[in-house]
């Protein structure tokens, strides 16, 4: 929370608004499951400079819930003197880690939590190494943000190793830090899993979002995941080569998305990049399909990416300047197998051609 | 043509290969072009000229609807295009049928026929294969012309619809989206501008980090003091805590006590208040007040009683003591003649007394009177004298001032006089020079005269002898002017300068100047020499008479000075002489002035002496008569004897009287009449006295008598108050009650004023709290101290104190800590709180890195495709150029027979042609304009040729594109159209409109049979 999201400004505000509306969902969850504990491992907050409304916000979401709440902040909302953390008004029940590694007993459930705070951008050590003998008659629960890494990699945001979790002899190990959710894995006796975030945040966070809810005991832990994302961030791909007139082209968008995400398709963000081939004659205004498209979706962003339907090879043998770029262009083509330079040279050979045709268009993306 | 222009129900059959249309001018050739052009492409021009707006042009004259059709062969099949003109291309109503088959065609635009079948534009079809009447010359067209770019497309790039620079702008253009020429601008120019920017934020926000630690370090430390400074805090007030209990718990048994106390004075209280009930009353200090007040009030009745009897017993005593002194007695009456005898007697004297003062003062004034008569008649006298002295002294004042002004009136005259004597003296001075100086010149003139008169004489003996010899007399004529002319200005000067005098020269000098006219008469009459000398001779004695008498003149006129001066001198004598008696009378005067004045003085003084005596006189008189008029006694001589026998009177009466009393002082003893009354008022008063007490016992024995009555009722009031409380029989019982009571009551009143004070010094503890409630919390009490014992040992108030202070000073340090952790912290927090943190840059920073690279490569590529698109270029300008010249050089030599060899179109398409016998290209400015037509259809043919290269051959319609040829170049032109139709490889249709007969006459009459027509319209 508190992205600034201007990766689509004219959303930028509600999009605040939905993602403020997530995190109500999902203490929305905990109340009608009468979940007892919320772990939240990290990156609650996008930084510490967003408006303290949101601060409050999730500070009255939390004081509604009967769970016990635990929150490990991450790199992004690490413990500095700034952190909303920091701020008042935080709920009783809610416990928020303050330094690397702190544990709280929850004698009620027998249960042990272990938890620890950046207090910093980098955390270049293992928090978990830290963690004190457990006791093992008890449920011990770990809530840490963290990025998962190789046996011999690094990471500046708390590199944790398989081989740690399973050394760690926690029964559920709450991870945070990657935005794509995991699967839920298990190593040794310890449960692990990446919910990803709960809600999408632009194009490079798509497909459906959420949290992983399930019961946690001695050496066990049945968890699922439980959508919560009000919207979905989609980039699809259509192939336009069949396509004949600017109606087809928004005919066949509008039946794609609509067939592919069913019932509240018009919800979500698109961007639909336009592939295949057109005819050298033939051009489409996509802006005004685009705007066609708005007037019913929330969001679609067409991006052109087709290329002209061209028999190279014969056009090649043309003694015109069109048959001599395409010739010049493919002996390239021919001369090298690096595919950075065939990417490029392919790029190239496309811009050669509509410069010919009357418009160059710089590939969005 | 339906209807069209001029043409109705008009039809043209056009063959396939060459056709040459001939009609003469207005007979409708360019009528029947438009209408092919229009059939294919309508026409959508919108210009108000007439003549330009083809489709209102060629409406029908006779207002019929505008319509034709043209039946046409392409790949083989037969259509038939039907159009009906409406007001625009829209509304055009047009028919394609495919005649072979019969079927209609279903038409995507009206316009697009042209453009389906012939492959071309109507702007393409107008510029390429239908080429107007000077339509050769392509070179004036617009480049921004279709045909134009599509020329330009194929001459470069070898395709009509594409154009290199376009292309290359595009790509150009593009890159100049990512980056702009300058490098300043452009979507990847922005983004790294951005990227430097994230990384500079990063840098910063690293920094912030850094710093946020720091701070936070200083916080943690600055909370760890505080925590410290509360601990040691806590300390002292938990000692100060056990201190205060103890001392909670010695103030709750002191209220205990106090509460006991109280309680005790109370029932005390409650004890005497029974006592002094009584069986009517209760006993309250008004009560006793008025019991004392009554007990009081008897006591001083009694006391009163007793003092009465006491006065009476002394008062009877006194009486007795007064009758034992009582004196002798002198009658009230005799007393009263006695003392009006004495009264008489002394009036009497009095009166002798002021008789005999007035008979003084009588005589006095008598004298007074005559002394004063006296005195008036010495002042009547004085002022006699005064009066006299005064008329003196008036009469001398009156000649001085006479004798005054006949001195001033001589001293006037003396003074004239003297002035005169001066002037005159002035005078004489003056004429005695002038004559002196009259006299010098007189002898200086005559002198000269004298010696003038020689040299004339001598001149004039001269002249004459020379007036003989030449009988020219004309210069001495001149000479004597010249003369007079000089003497004149000289006595001019003279007179001017040094004395009126020589004004007598003039006289001189007029004297020579008639001589001088004179001569003309005698230069006239020069001839008679005798005449002449007599003339002259007579002249120069008339001259020297004339100079003479001026002389004589001169010496009157010092004469006539002379007598002047002697008169003159008698004046200043007589002068003279009557001035110096003048001063001899003023000297007189002034003596007999002064004698005059001497006696003025003297005159004055006495008259100064009398006025002062009759001054004095005047005083004294003044002052006598004052006094007389202020003396009181006024009278007669007769007034005073009549006194003096009053006063004799008197005297007789007063003897008798003091005979009487002299009698009556004997008869008591007295020495005098004083004591005789001495004597009369002690009877008197003893009298008085006895009166008195003997009244004052009456009183003292009636009050006597009333104080008893009062002391009575007094003592009954005291027994009745005192029976409301109880019955007493005496004054002394009720005193003695009284005492006791009163006794009871101030008990009473101390034990209540004791029970207020208690009830004043009441403190909260035993307001707010029972008894029992202070029990209990004594009994808390006791247990807390129990738990902090020890911790207050050894304590006092001035250590509790000092660790109160302490306590407070640490107070202060950690609110002073807690205010400092507090801003710091919100300072902070205030610093960073707009900053993005590492995290949040980072994750912009990938976005951007992402989006930068695809940027960077778009660029890359887009910088490709324009070096590749360059190069290609490179290679159409060195292979399709010389396509394009190959082409129109085999027309144009065919066009020319040969007589040019070569032609090179360039970009710009200007031509330059080679000779064939010269091997150098010469500009198209050198050639004819014939020529330049020629090569221009060349050019038109060749890119023609080129254009429909690979597709069906398009007809040809050209409009006397030889008009500008001679006959040789027209038909050679002519036989290059026949042939260019009939070629056996590609054949076009070709038509030729016309209206030069010479073509016709050209054309083979066989011609039809070999594929070529003559049309006639």
């Amino acid at each position: 929370m508190g992205s600034e999201l201007n990766n689509i400004p004219e959303r930028a505000n509600q999009r605040r608004i939905e993602i403020l509306g997530t995190f109500r969902r999902i203490t929305q969850i905990c109340t009608a499951e009468k979940v007892d504990l919320l772990l939240i491992a990290g990156d609650l907050f996008e930084g510490a400079n967003h408006s303290r409304d949101i601060t409050r916000s999730v500070q009255e979401s939390l004081s509604k819930i009967p769970s016990r709440v635990f929150i490990a902040p991450g790199n992004h909302d690490y413990l500095a003197l700034d952190s909303p953390y920091l701020e008042s008004g935080w709920p009783a029940q809610v416990t928020i880690f303050k330094t690397a590694y702190e544990k709280v007993e929850l004698a009620d459930l027998n249960v042990t939590i272990h938890g620890g705070a950046f207090e910093k951008t980098f955390v270049e050590t293992s928090l978990l190494k830290q963690m004190q003998p457990l006791e093992k008659d008890k449920i011990n629960i770990g809530v840490f943000h963290g990025d998962l890494v190789g046996a011999n990699q690094g990471s500046p945001y708390h590199p944790i190793r398989e081989q740690e979790i399973a050394d760690s002899g926690l029964d559920y190990l709450a991870l945070g830090h990657i935005h794509k959710r995991s699967p839920v894995k298990k190593v040794g006796n310890t449960t692990y899993a990446y919910p990803g975030s709960p809600d999408g945040r632009g194009f490079d966070e798509t497909g459906v979002k959420g949290v992983y809810v399930g019961e946690i005991s001695k050496g066990r832990a049945d968890v699922v995941f439980r959508p919560t994302s009000s919207r979905l961030y989609e980039i699809v791909e259509i192939d336009g080569s069949t396509i004949q007139s600017q109606t087809e082209a928004e005919v066949a968008i509008r039946e794609f998305l609509k067939n592919k995400y069913g019932a509240g398709w018009q919800n979500n963000f698109y961007r639909v990049r336009m592939v295949g081939t057109v005819e050298m004659n033939r051009s489409f205004l996509w802006p005004a399909i685009e705007a066609k498209l708005s007037e019913e979706l929330h969001y679609i962003r067409l991006i052109d990416e087709t290329s002209l339907a061209l028999n190279l090879e014969e056009l090649a043998k043309e003694n015109s300047l069109m048959g001599s770029f395409v010739r010049r262009m493919l002996q390239r083509r021919e001369a090298t197998d690096n595919p950075q330079e065939l990417t490029q040279i392919k790029k190239a050979l496309e811009y050669g051609l509509e410069a010919f045709r009357g418009e160059v268009r710089l590939r969005d993306y | 043509m339906d209807h069209f222009g001029k043409f109705q129900n008009y039809s043209l059959e056009l063959g396939p290969g060459f056709n040459l249309v001939f009609g003469n001018n207005e007979e409708g050739k360019s009528t029947i072009m438009a209408f092919i052009q229009m059939m294919f492409y309508g026409y959508n021009g919108r210009s108000r000229d007439l003549s330009k707006h083809l489709r209102n042009k060629y409406r029908p004259w006779n207002g019929s609807e505008m319509k034709g059709h043209i039946i046409f062969q392409a790949n083989e099949e037969e259509y038939r295009l039907e159009r009906t003109f409406g007001q625009s291309n829209s509304t055009d109503l047009v028919n394609l049928w495919n005649e072979t088959t019969g079927q209609a065609i279903r038409l995507n635009s009206q316009k697009d026929v042209g453009v389906d079948f012939l492959g071309l534009g109507e702007e393409a079809f107008a510029r390429s294969v239908f080429i107007r009447q000077g339509g050769t010359n392509i070179q004036g067209s617009s480049r921004s012309d279709e045909i134009t770019n599509r020329l330009s497309n194929l001459v470069t790039t070898g395709s009509e619809e594409v154009s290199y620079q376009a292309a290359a702008d595009r790509l150009e253009e593009a890159m100049s989206l990512l980056v702009s020429k300058n490098k300043k601008k452009g979507i990847l120019v922005k983004k790294e501008r951005e990227l430097a920017l994230l990384l500079e934020a990063r840098q910063q926000a690293l920094e912030d980090e850094e710093e946020k630690l720091k701070v936070q370090a200083e916080l943690e430390s600055m909370v760890q003091e505080k925590q410290e400074r509360d601990h040691k805090k806590q300390a002292l007030l938990e000692k100060v805590q056990a201190y205060e209990e103890l001392k909670e718990k010695e103030e709750i048994k002191k209220a205990l006590k106090r509460l006991d106390d109280f309680n005790k004075l109370k029932q005390e209280l409650h004890g005497k208040k029974d006592r002094l009930k009584g069986d009517k009353t209760l006993v309250d200090e008004s009560f006793l007040e008025l019991a004392k007040a009554l007990i009081k009030e008897l006591t001083s009745l009694t006391e009163y009683a007793q003092e009465l009897d006491q006065k009476i017993k002394s008062l009877l005593l006194e009486l007795s003591e007064l009758e034992e002194k009582r004196p002798k007695e002198i009658q009230a009456e005799n007393f009263l003649k006695a003392r009006e005898g004495v009264d008489r007697l002394r009036r009497i004297e009095a009166t002798i007394q002021d008789q005999t003062e007035e008979i003084r003062g009588l005589e006095n004034y008598i004298k007074q009177a005559t002394e004063t008569k006296v005195l008036e008649e010495k002042f009547e006298e004085a002022e006699f004298v005064q009066r006299e002295a005064l008329v003196a002294l008036t009469d001398l004042q009156h000649t001085t001032h006479e004798l005054e002004e006949i001195i001033q009136e001589a001293q006037t005259f003396e003074e004239e006089e003297k002035n005169q004597q001066i002037e005159t003296h002035i005078k004489l001075k003056s004429l005695m020079a002038e004559i002196k100086d009259g006299e010098r010149r007189l002898a200086r003139d005559r002198q000269e005269l004298e010696q003038k008169i020689a040299e004339n004489n001598q001149e004039l003996n001269q002249k004459l002898d020379k007036d003989l010899r030449a009988d020219n007399w004309g210069k001495k004529q001149e000479l004597i002017l010249l003369i007079a002319l000089v003497t004149g200005i000289a006595s001019l000067i003279l007179a001017w300068k040094v004395s009126s005098f020589y004004y007598f020269g003039l006289l001189l000098s007029f004297s020579l100047l008639y001589p001088a006219f004179k001569t003309k008469d005698v230069r006239r009459s020069s001839e008679d020499y005798p005449a002449t000398r007599q003339r002259r001779g007579k002249e120069a004695e008339d001259f020297i008479a004339q100079a003479f008498k001026a002389i004589d003149d001169q010496e009157r006129e010092l004469k006539t000075r002379q007598e002047d001066l002697q008169d003159l001198e008698k004046t200043v004598f007589e002068i003279e002489t009557a001035y110096s008696r003048r001063r001899e009378e003023v000297k007189d005067l002034k003596a007999r002035w002064e004698q005059e004045q001497e006696l003025l003085n003297q005159a004055k003084i006495e008259e100064l002496r009398a006025a002062e005596r009759c001054r004095d006189l005047e005083l004294r008189l003044k002052q006598e008569r004052t006094n007389l008029i202020n003396n009181e006694i006024q009278g007669t001589r007769l007034d005073l004897v009549e006194l003096k026998v009053a006063l004799s009177e008197q005297e007789a009466e007063a003897d008798k009287l003091n005979s009487y009393i002299e009698s009556l002082l004997k008869k008591t003893n007295s020495k005098n009449f004083n004591d005789f009354t001495d004597l009369y008022f002690d009877g008197v008063a003893f009298q008085e006295k006895l009166e008195k007490a003997q009244n004052k016992l009456a009183q003292l024995k009636q009050k006597r008598q009333e104080a008893q009555v009062r002391e009575e009722n007094q003592r009954q009031k005291l027994i009745d108050h005192m029976a409301l409380y109880q019955r007493v029989s005496t004054p002394n019982e009720a005193a003695l009650m009284i005492q006791d009571l009163e006794r009871d009551l101030n008990e009473l009143n101390r034990l209540s004023i004791q029970l207020d004070s208690a009830k004043a010094h009441r403190r909260d503890l035993e307001l707010d709290y029972s008894k029992e409630e202070l029990q209990v919390q004594l009994k808390v009490l006791d247990e807390r101290i129990a738990v902090r014992e020890g911790l207050s040992d050894g304590l006092d108030e001035a250590a509790l104190k000092q660790y109160k202070e302490e306590a407070l000073s640490l107070g202060l340090k950690i609110s002073e800590l807690d205010r400092m952790i507090a801003a710091k912290s919100a300072q902070a927090k205030e610093k960073y709180r707009h900053q993005p943190n590492v995290s949040q840059i980072d994750e912009s920073l990938e976005a951007l890195d992402l989006e930068l690279k695809k940027s960077r490569q778009e660029y890359e590529a887009l910088k490709l495709a324009k070096v590749v698109l360059t190069e290609a270029f490179a290679e159409m300008q060195r292979s399709f150029g010389p396509l394009v010249n190959e082409s129109t050089a085999k027309i144009f030599k065919r066009l020319t027979k040969g007589k040019y060899r070569q032609v090179r179109v360039n970009r710009d398409f200007d031509i330059a042609v080679e000779e064939q016998n010269y091997h150098s290209l010469r500009e198209w400015g050198y050639l004819s304009g014939g020529t330049v037509d020629q090569a221009y259809l060349s050019l038109r043919l060749a890119i023609a040729d080129l254009i429909t290269k690979d597709q069906e051959p398009l007809p040809l319609f050209l409009d006397d594109v030889f008009t500008q040829y001679d006959d040789d170049r027209a038909r050679q032109g002519l036989e290059f159209l026949q042939e260019y139709a009939t070629e056996k490889e590609r054949s076009n249709q070709v038509v030729l409109f016309t209206c030069h007969n010479r073509l016709r006459s050209w054309m083979d009459p066989e011609m039809n049979q070999q594929g070529q027509r003559v049309l006639q319209i």
